[in-house]
C-alpha cells in the first residue's frame, strides 16, 4: 500500500481544471459515441488513444477513462429511443427501456439509465480502489513462474467464456501470442515474421492492430451490411414534468435492485473475459425473479432499467482490478488501457502501486470524477445525444474511418502503420466471420510479449525441466485449475 | 444411451451437412498450423539461439496449440460460420478501396484522397442526399485535416 501522502497527492493531480477538462470532454464523447449505433466506446477509446499522445499520462488515461464511462451511458440513449442499443452492453435496457419511452416518457427511462449507470460504476470504483492495492501487494509476491501460470489461467478463463466455443477460444488465444511474435526475438534479436519490412522489427504496432480489429472491422461490417434505409427517428415526447424526471422516490424504490446490479457487475467484471453484456441479463434476470411491483418486467419498469445500467457499468471499474493488480486486462477496454500506458512508458501491473502510485491514485480520483462529469453532461446533453441518434450512418462511419487513418498514421508514425490497421480489420472480419473471438486474440497479443518473457525466465529458473514445478505449489495449483477449468467449460458447452 | 442419441449430443442435435461449415472452418484451422509449422516458421524464423526459449519456441507452441484445437474443431465442430455472399463482397470491396487509398495516399498525401474515400463510402451506404454528401466529403476530412495538422501540429500525408 503506498504512502498516504502519494495517495493524496495522487487525488490533487486528478483534480486539476486541465484534468478535469480532459475528463468532462471524455465523457461527452463518450456519451456521444454511445448513443450512435454501431460506434461504442471501445471503438471510441481506440480511436482517441494516438491523439493522446502530446497529453501528460494521467490526463490520457483519465481522457479515455472519460471516454469509456461516458460510453457506458451513452449505448442506453438509442435502446430507450429507438429500441436499438447503441453498445451490446445497453442490450437488455432496451427491455424496458423503450416500452417507457414509446408510453410517452423517454426522458424518464433515460434519466433512470443515467442514473443507475453512475450508481453502479461508483460502487465499483470503490471496491478497485480498496480491493487493488492488496491484489497487487499479494502479486508481488509472485515469481516468474507463477505470473506464467496465472496468464495461462487467464487465457483459459477468457477463451472459455468468451465466444461460441472454448476451441475457438483456444484458437484465438494462439493466434493473439503468434501475433506478437511478429518482433525481434527478444534473447536472440533476430527477426521473426518480418517478411523484409524493417518496420516489424519492433512489432505490430498496438495501437493499429487495436483500430483496425475493432473500429475499422465494425465500420466496414456496418457499410457492408447497410440497405441503404435511413436510421429511425427518435420517438417523440411528452413535456409532462412527471414523464421528463425521476423523482428521489422512484430512485430509491430502485436501490437494491441497484446495488444487486452493482454487485453482479463488479463480481463478473473482476473476472477476465466476462463482458458487461452478460452481467446487464444476470442482473435483469434477477430483477424480474424478485419483482412484485403493479408494472410487470418488459412493460417498462423502471427497475429493469436500474438492472441492467447499474449492471454493466459496474464492470467498468472492476475490470481494472486484474489490470491494476497483476497486469491481465480484464476487457478490450482494459487492454486498450495498457497500450495506452505502454504509450506513455509506464509498463501496468503490481509494480506500479510502488513506481507509479501517484499516477495510479490520480487515476483513481479521475474515475471517481467522471462519474460526476457524466451526471452533469449527461443531464445537460440528454437533448443533444437524442440529435445524435438521429445523424445519418454515412456521415458516422466515413468519418469515423478517416479518424482511424489519421489516429493511425500519428500513433505509428507512417502509412505503414495504416495498412498494418486494414490487415488487422480483414483478419478480424475473417475470424468473427468463423466463429473466432477477436476479443481472446486481442487480449493475447496484448499479453503475448510479457508471456514470452516469463516462459523464458519460468524455464531458466525451473532448470527446462517442467517436474520441478514441484517446488512452485502456487503455479501448479494454477496451471491445473486452468486445465480443469479448460476441461469442465469445455464439456459444458 | 444409443449411439444415435450420443452423437446428437455432441453435434448439438444438427445434420450433417449443417455441420459441415463449421467443420469447414476446422479444417482451415489445421491447414493455417500445418502451412506454419511447415513452411511460415521454416522461412521466417531463424533457428539459431540459445536458451530455453529460442526464437522458434513460441511460434512453434502456437502452431501445435492451432493444430490441436483445429483437428478437435474438426471431431466436435462448434457453432456455424457466418457465409453472408452479399455482405462479404461488399465488405471485400470496402476493404480493397481502403488498401487503394493507403497506396494513393503515399502519393498524393490525405487532402486529396480522404475526400474520394468519403464519397465511395457515402455512396456506398445509400447516400444521396447533397447536403449530407458536402459534410462528409468536403466538411469531415478538412476538419480533421485542420484538428491534426494546425492545431495538434502533427504532420498527416
Amino acid at each position: 500500500m503506498p504512502p498516504i501522502d502519494t495517495v493524496l497527492a495522487g487525488f490533487a493531480d486528478a483534480f486539476t481544471l486541465v484534468n478535469f477538462l480532459f475528463v468532462i470532454l471524455g465523457v461527452a464523447i463518450g456519451q456521444f459515441v454511445g448513443a450512435i449505433p454501431g460506434i461504442g466506446p471501445v471503438m471510441a477509446m481506440a480511436i482517441a488513444i494516438p491523439f493522446t499522445f502530446s497529453l501528460s499520462p494521467l490526463v490520457a488515461i483519465s481522457f479515455l477513462v472519460g471516454i469509456n464511462k461516458g460510453g457506458l451511458f451513452g449505448g442506453a440513449i438509442p435502446a430507450v429511443l429507438i429500441n436499438t442499443p447503441g453498445t451490446p452492453d445497453a442490450a437488455a435496457t432496451a427491455f424496458d427501456g423503450y416500452p417507457l419511452a414509446a408510453k410517452g416518457k423517454p426522458r424518464k427511462a433515460t434519466k433512470m439509465a443515467l442514473y443507475a449507470s453512475v450508481t453502479g460504476d461508483t460502487f465499483s470504483d470503490i471496491v478497485l480502489i480498496l480491493a487493488s492495492a492488496p491484489i497487487a501487494v499479494l502479486a508481488l509476491q509472485l515469481g516468474p513462474v507463477e505470473i506464467w501460470s496465472v496468464m495461462v489461467l487467464a487465457f483459459a478463463v477468457i477463451a472459455g467464456l468468451v465466444g461460441e466455443s472454448l476451441l475457438k477460444g483456444l484458437v484465438a488465444a494462439f493466434l493473439g501470442l503468434l501475433m506478437s511474435t511478429v518482433r525481434l526475438d527478444p534473447e536472440n534479436f533476430s527477426p521473426r515474421f518480418d517478411f523484409g519490412y524493417f518496420q516489424l522489427y519492433d512489432g505490430l504496432d498496438l495501437v493499429a492492430v487495436a483500430v483496425g480489429m475493432l473500429a475499422v472491422a465494425e465500420i466496414v461490417r456496418r457499410i457492408a451490411s447497410a440497405d441503404g434505409e435511413p436510421m429511425p427517428a427518435a420517438t417523440p415526447q411528452f413535456d409532462t414534468p412527471e414523464a421528463k424526471s425521476v423523482s428521489w422516490a422512484e430512485y430509491w424504490s430502485c436501490r437494491f435492485t441497484m446495488l444487486r446490479g452493482a454487485l453482479i457487475g463488479t463480481s463478473l467484471g473482476a473476472l477476465p473475459g466476462v463482458g458487461s453484456t452478460a452481467a446487464a441479463f444476470m442482473s435483469y434476470a434477477a430483477a424480474k425473479r424478485g419483482n412484485t411491483d403493479e408494472i410487470p418486467f418488459g412493460e417498462g419498469n423502471l427497475k429493469g432499467i436500474a438492472a441492467t445500467e447499474s449492471a454493466n457499468s459496474a464492470v467498468m471499474g472492476a475490470n481494472l482490478i486484474p489490470l491494476l493488480g497483476i497486469g491481465i486486462p480484464g476487457s478490450v477496454s482494459a487492454a486498450l488501457l495498457i497500450s495506452a500506458f505502454v504509450i506513455h512508458g509506464i509498463q501496468p501491473g503490481p509494480l506500479l502501486f510502488r513506481t507509479q502510485g501517484e499516477l495510479i491514485y490520480g487515476l483513481f480520483g479521475a474515475m471517481l470524477m467522471a462519474n460526476l462529469c457524466n451526471l452533469a453532461v449527461g443531464h445537460l446533453s440528454l437533448r443533444a445525444w437524442t440529435t445524435a441518434v438521429k445523424a445519418p450512418a454515412s456521415l458516422i462511419f466515413p468519418g469515423a474511418l478517416i479518424f482511424c487513418i489519421a489516429g493511425v498514421y500519428l500513433s505509428s508514425g507512417g502509412l505503414f502503420g495504416v495498412a498494418i490497421m486494414f490487415l488487422a480489420a480483414a483478419l478480424s472480419l475473417i475470424l468473427t466471420g468463423a466463429g473466432i473471438p477477436v476479443v481472446v486474440l486481442l487480449i493475447a497479443f496484448f499479453l503475448g510479449r510479457r508471456f514470452e518473457t516469463t516462459l523464458s525466465q519460468s524455464l531458466t529458473i525451473l532448470n527446462g525441466d517442467p517436474r520441478n514445478l514441484i517446488h512452485h505449489p502456487v503455479a501448479l495449483i494454477l496451471l491445473v485449475m486452468a486445465v480443469a477449468l479448460a476441461i469442465w467449460m469445455g464439456r459444458r458447452r | 444411451m444409443s449411439a444415435s442419441s450420443s452423437g446428437s449430443d455432441d453435434t448439438g442435435g444438427r445434420s450433417p451437412a449443417a455441420l459441415l461449415p463449421a467443420r469447414v472452418v476446422g479444417l482451415g484451422v489445421v491447414a493455417f498450423a500445418a502451412a506454419l509449422w511447415f513452411w511460415l516458421i521454416p522461412w521466417q524464423v531463424e533457428t539459431a539461439g540459445s536458451g530455453f526459449v529460442r526464437p522458434r519456441t513460441l511460434p512453434q507452441i502456437c502452431a501445435v496449440g492451432i493444430g490441436l484445437c483445429g483437428l478437435l474443431l474438426l471431431a466436435f465442430p462448434g457453432g456455424a460460420p457466418e457465409v453472408n455472399l452479399r455482405q462479404n463482397l461488399r465488405g471485400t470491396f470496402v476493404l480493397a478501396v481502403c488498401g487503394m487509398t493507403v497506396w494513393v495516399m503515399g502519393h498524393w498525401g490525405f487532402l486529396a484522397t480522404t475526400p474520394v474515400l468519403a464519397l465511395v463510402l457515402a455512396a456506398a451506404l445509400g447516400e444521396r442526399r447533397l447536403p449530407w454528401l458536402l459534410a462528409t466529403v468536403v466538411v469531415l476530412p478538412l476538419t480533421i485535416w485542420l484538428v491534426v495538422a494546425p492545431l495538434l501540429g502533427r504532420t498527416l500525408p
